[in-house]
């Protein structure tokens, strides 16, 4: 396994000491040039290759196959739930997913960790998937009754749940494309300087704002990074929330779960991170920007990752505790909805994916110490979730009509009835493929116009880590600006 | 973020200083060290009268009285349960992230651990009445009647969970003490030295043994934490799996108990700290940087807190059952809960959050004590609020409803276990170092500076 | 052919990584000797090969204890003592899960423990050459020597800047 040892990323203290060969770990300093560090990575954002050419060819097309599914669901109307039941299940994964990443570079750089650095930008670049979320959005709104007369978190307060649902889907969107911005200005103005005259030259030279780099700028850059993070994070733990009580749990007459939301947007942060993981892999392998991303940061993610499914494993054992204790009529039929009949296949594979694979996987150091590993956990995290929504939002979807009575009664008889599961159509496909497609496009585009990889973030790096030698060995020396 | 650096020319002075203030009480305690033992043995011995009163009268001398049957004793259970989770919350999660202002604080967090803990454990027991026969509600021990414990009720979940983490914790003290016995044995003498050396078990302090010592730290840790989460998870499961108190029955019950519990136990630690620091004269080791840290911790704790705090309101609110509406208008709105419920809430959140947000305060002992104080008032009163008006309207019929007024005999064994923490804590200290002498140390080696143009960045050597 | 144990006691850690490379000069192996420290060191500061231990074993090993007993005791129990209670099964998987992952737990913890202070080689009866300054700071080497070669040592430490030299009466 390629691990970047080569080329200026060093192992501390390679050459010249005698203890290489007592099998001490040492990290990885990055003995680039900043003016090396921007001409690399500059390089690799314009290159194009074949072979980027056809992964925009194939997502590009999903996209349009997804635009055309979408169409023939559009024709199905508003009225009922149950046809827009596995869209939902994908707005619900790409909020999980894209909406999620830019969380870890906001959460990684509140704390200052250096090793996030190399990591953040293919975090943020998700949220150019916004943009589509957004657009998925809007006919699941239209479904929706409003709070009037029927039990949800709002108790019928004016304009809910539509006006806060869509402000809460477009701020997000929003925000992450602002934090994008403003986190990519100082890169954005190495373009414009470094750049041959064209359109991209210019896009960067408007967006990058006239900025010089002076320390009145970095300290505002600073400062409203952390803004816009702390407001991205509060943001979006808000509008999972609300998308988790108005769309699965209100749906549902007698269910009443109140970890539900926190479960799901926990569950974001777990997909956040793997699609952040995912994402630098497939840039260090095909990008050309192996040196930049090197094992200390897939190690470093990876245990946040193993905290992150066990806690998702806890949250979903405390629901689990209390209705299987609890034995309430409505209860057990939610039990076998959910786990034990109508939806069990996507539950056994989501708690396989989402729990099993990245405990068995991640809880041995060689594995977490690896970049294939990881990665290969992310990719189980990213699919099981698919599956989680599925079992979550279908089902819930599949109640909207089935007890549609329930939509309208402040007081509804509990449910009561296990119904068969809700498999997919070809529409459905469709659109699970265009929209997971389009982000990817989406992704794709923008990572060719704002480098994947944080130029200042990772020059930045350089000043605050170094090697030194300390008694017979090398060390590595990390800083930690206040 | 750094410690301040030990004064002194070499290593050996700076050893010898950090020797001399981490081991002074344990070698020479000073007189105010006595006074104030003395005066929480005083407080202990009366709280052990109540008990004792208890035992001999019966239930009767408490408040208790149906169907209010839990009252002051299991709040200030599932209180201690709350602020023993400090130990591993801080030292497990700081030394595994690698924070370096974890070393002065974590044995005082894990001590806090095991004596919070201990004194949780005692309280359902007294609360039982008749303290010897809930070893055989807990234990499977009775095999000459053959009736064994009932696996499928969280009130044996509860011991089966609490022996696991007292047990745990104190072998995680222990083994990270070693080091520091050795030192107290290289500096005492007589019957001292004898018995130091034993317990130190011939520490040499060889890299085979500093090493493995570093490698159980994590080790320990990553083991402790999976246990420590379950614990306040089953005691919350204690209420949350019964469906016949209105309010109890919620799926959110155990990450918020958890969740509370690192709120009340790190600010617990906070105060124990400030307060060692003035008493044990600790400035160079306990200092604005340490509180700093853990005042930036406390507020993502505080605000992840009030989010499950906001979900278990609103999704009790979301049913619209007159019976969870009728529990949460008494809660809030009533008195005398709606007293306490407002105060409950200025003090663990309203109050203390904003001013963490201030750096000024944060690097304040005095402001940090006592908003660390007040978080701790408000969370003891938040498990009250939970306990009590939930079992006041247990019964299906109104002329059952009644209400819980705690009788002196109960107050006085409530404040008889912050005086046994105290205590415990103190005595604690007269027979082993409450700061970790070998941590300090190596934080002293491991410190180190990153000049970038003018700029001296405080910085720390790193093995990974 | 006789080992004695001596002690070389240094100031300074640089003096005593000195020493030990005088020590491998003078044709010691890195195996004679051992650096004894009040605090940790960086792993190889003073030449030290990795420490290979056993200890993630361990936990695995008391884990599986713990589980074999929580689970032959929850349903052992239950089993000679089958009374329903809640409607739940005689042998409820979820409620036997909370005391077998507490006793998994704490098999892993009692077990890490135990591999601690074994592979530390703890306790020890007998300390070997020790002296009460390595509490203070200073660094000692502790060397098992030939007694033909006990004055090659002591030469070494002395000239590697050794403050003071013990040797094993």
């Amino acid at each position: 396994m390629n691990n970047g040892t080569h080329g200026h990323v060093g192992r501390a203290g390679a050459a010249g000491h005698d203890n290489g060969h007592a099998g001490h770990y040492m990290p990885q300093v990055l003995t680039k040039t900043p003016p090396e560090i921007s001409r690399e990575i500059l390089a690799a954002t314009r290159k194009v290759t074949p072979r980027y050419k056809l992964a925009l060819a194939v997502t590009g097309g999903l996209l349009v196959l997804g635009i055309i599914g979408f169409a023939i669901r559009l024709s199905d109307g508003f009225e009922k739930f149950t046809p827009w039941a596995y869209t939902m299940a994908t707005f619900a994964f790409i909020l999980a997913t894209a909406g999620a990443a830019p969380i870890v570079s906001v959460g990684q750089r509140m704390i200052r960790s250096h090793w996030r650095r190399p990591l953040g930008r293919a975090a943020e670049l998700f949220a150019v998937a916004g943009i589509l979320s957004t657009l998925l959005f809007i006919p699941l709104l239209l479904i929706l009754p409003s709070a009037d007369n029927r039990r949800s978190i709002w108790f019928e307060f004016p304009g809910a749940p539509h006006v806060y649902q869509i402000l809460g889907v477009v701020g997000l969107a929003v925000l992450g494309l602002a934090l994008l911005w403003v986190a990519a200005i100082p890169d954005l103005a190495a373009r414009r300087d470094l750049d041959q005259p064209g359109a991209a030259q210019r896009w960067a030279s408007r967006l990058s704002m006239n900025f010089r780099g002076t320390p009145r700028q970095w300290s505002v850059l600073r400062a409203g990074l952390r803004i816009l993070g702390a407001l991205y994070f509060m943001f979006y733990i808000w509008i999972v929330t609300i998308v988790a009580a108005d769309f699965a749990h209100a749906l549902i007459p007698g269910y009443k779960d109140a970890i539900f939301p926190a479960h799901q947007a926990l569950n974001g942060l777990q997909c956040g991170l793997a699609a952040t993981l995912v994402a630098a892999f497939l840039l260090k392998k095909f990008g050309g920007y192996n040196d930049f991303l090197t094992v200390d940061q897939f190690w470093s993610a990876s245990k946040i990752l193993l905290a992150l499914s066990l806690l998702w494993a806890y949250f979903w054992a405390s629901a689990f505790m209390i209705y299987w204790y609890g034995r309430q009529p409505q209860e057990s039929v939610i039990l076998r909805i959910f786990y034990a009949e109508s939806y069990r296949v996507p539950f056994l594979i989501s708690f396989f994916m989402l729990f099993l694979v990245p405990f068995l996987g991640l809880m041995w150091n060689n594995v977490r110490k690896s970049i294939l590993g990881p990665v290969i956990v992310s990719c189980s995290i990213l699919i099981g979730s698919f599956f989680d929504k599925v079992r979550v939002y279908v089902a819930a979807f599949q109640q909207g009509d089935v007890r549609a009575d329930a939509l309208h009664e402040l007081h509804p008889p509990a449910i009561s009835e296990v119904t068969p599961p809700l498999l997919p159509h070809a529409p459905d496909l469709m659109i699970i493929a265009g929209a997971i497609g389009g982000v990817i496009f989406l992704y794709l585009l923008a990572a060719k116009f704002i480098p994947p990889v944080s130029i200042w973030e990772v020059s930045e790096g350089t000043l605050y880590r170094k090697t030194v030698k300390f008694l017979k060995r090398s060390i590595m020396v990390m800083g930690k600006p206040e | 973020m750094q410690d301040r650096a030990i004064a002194g020319q070499n290593t050996q002075e700076v050893d010898r200083k950090i020797n001399q203030d981490l081991l002074g009480n344990v070698l020479a305690a000073p007189m105010r060290f006595w006074l104030l033992l003395g005066f929480l043995a005083l407080v202990v011995a009366m709280a052990g009268g109540a008990v004792g009163y208890m035992v001999n009268q019966g239930l009767g001398v408490t408040g208790l009285h149906r169907p209010v049957m839990w009252g002051f004793m299991i709040t200030n259970f599932v209180f201690w349960v709350g602020i023993s989770h400090a130990g591993v919350m801080l030292s497990a999660i700081l030394r595994l992230s690698q924070a370096e202002w974890r070393r002065p604080a974590t044995r005082a967090a894990e001590v806090v651990t095991v004596f919070a803990l201990m004194t949780a454990i005692m309280m359902p027991i007294i609360h039982s009445g008749r303290p010897w026969r809930t070893l055989y509600w807990a234990f499977p021990y009775d095999f000459s009647r053959g009736i064994w414990p009932n696996v499928r009720s969280p009130l044996v979940w509860d011991p089966a969970a609490i022996t696991t983490y007292l047990t745990s914790s104190i072998l995680f003290v222990y083994v990270a003490l070693i080091p520091d016995l050795a030192v107290a044995r290289d500096r005492s003498t007589g019957i001292r030295k004898a018995i130091y050396s034993v317990v130190a078990m011939g520490w040499r302090g060889y890299p085979r043994q500093w090493r493995l010592q570093i490698i159980a730290g994590f080790l320990l840790s990553a083991l402790i934490l999976p246990v420590f989460v379950s614990v306040h998870s089953i005691v919350s499961w204690d209420f949350a799996v019964a469906q016949s108190v209105e309010g109890w029955h919620s799926t959110i019950f155990a990450p918020y108990f958890v969740i509370g519990a690192v709120l009340s136990g790190v600010s617990a630690v906070v105060t124990v700290m400030i307060i060692l620091r003035y008493l044990f004269k600790w400035h160079d080791y306990i200092t604005s940087d340490t509180i700093d840290s853990l005042g930036r911790l406390l507020v993502v704790v505080a605000l992840a807190w009030f989010y499950f705090f906001a979900l278990e309101i609103l999704f009790g609110l979301y049913t619209l059952e007159n019976s969870e509406l009728a529990l949460r208008k008494m809660q809030m709105f009533e008195p005398p809960y709606s007293y306490l419920f407002i105060t409950f809430l200025l003090t663990a959140f309203v109050i203390p959050v904003p001013l963490w947000l201030f750096r000024s305060v944060r690097r304040s002992f005095l402001w940090m004590t006592i908003t660390t104080i007040l978080v701790n008032i408000g969370m003891w009163l938040e498990r009250f609020l939970i306990i009590v008006p939930g079992m006041a309207r247990k019964g299906d019929l109104t002329f059952n409803w009644s209400t819980y007024h705690p009788s002196i005999i109960e107050i006085l064994i409530v404040i008889g276990t912050f005086a046994l923490v105290g205590m415990l804590i103190l005595l604690f200290s007269k027979v082993a170092p409450l700061i970790p002498i070998y941590d300090v140390k190596e934080g002293q080696i491991l410190r180190d500076k990153i000049t970038i143009g003018k700029v001296d960045v405080p910085a720390v050597k790193r093995e990974e | 052919m006789a080992k004695k144990q001596v002690l070389g006691i240094f100031r300074t850690a640089d003096n005593a990584a000195l020493a030990t490379d005088r020590l491998k000069e003078a044709g010691f192996a890195g195996s004679d000797y051992t650096v004894l420290t009040g605090s940790p060191y960086p792993e190889g500061a003073f030449g030290e090969e990795t420490t290979k231990h056993r200890l993630y074993a361990f936990p695995f090993f008391g884990a599986a204890i713990g589980f074999s007993v929580a689970i032959l005791l929850t349903t052992g129990t239950q089993v000679s003592y089958p009374l329903v209670t809640g409607g739940k099964p005689i042998i409820a998987v979820p409620a036997m899960a909370v005391i077998t992952y507490e006793g998994t737990m704490l098999g892993a913890i009692i077990m890490t423990i135990l591999g601690v202070l074994f592979e530390s080689r703890l306790p020890r009866a007998v300390m070997g050459l020790y002296d009460t300054r390595i509490t203070e700071g200073y660094i000692g080497i502790a060397l098992n020597c030939p007694e033909e070669r006990l004055q090659a040592a002591d030469l070494v430490f002395r000239q590697a800047g050794a403050d003071d030299v013990k040797h094993q009466k």
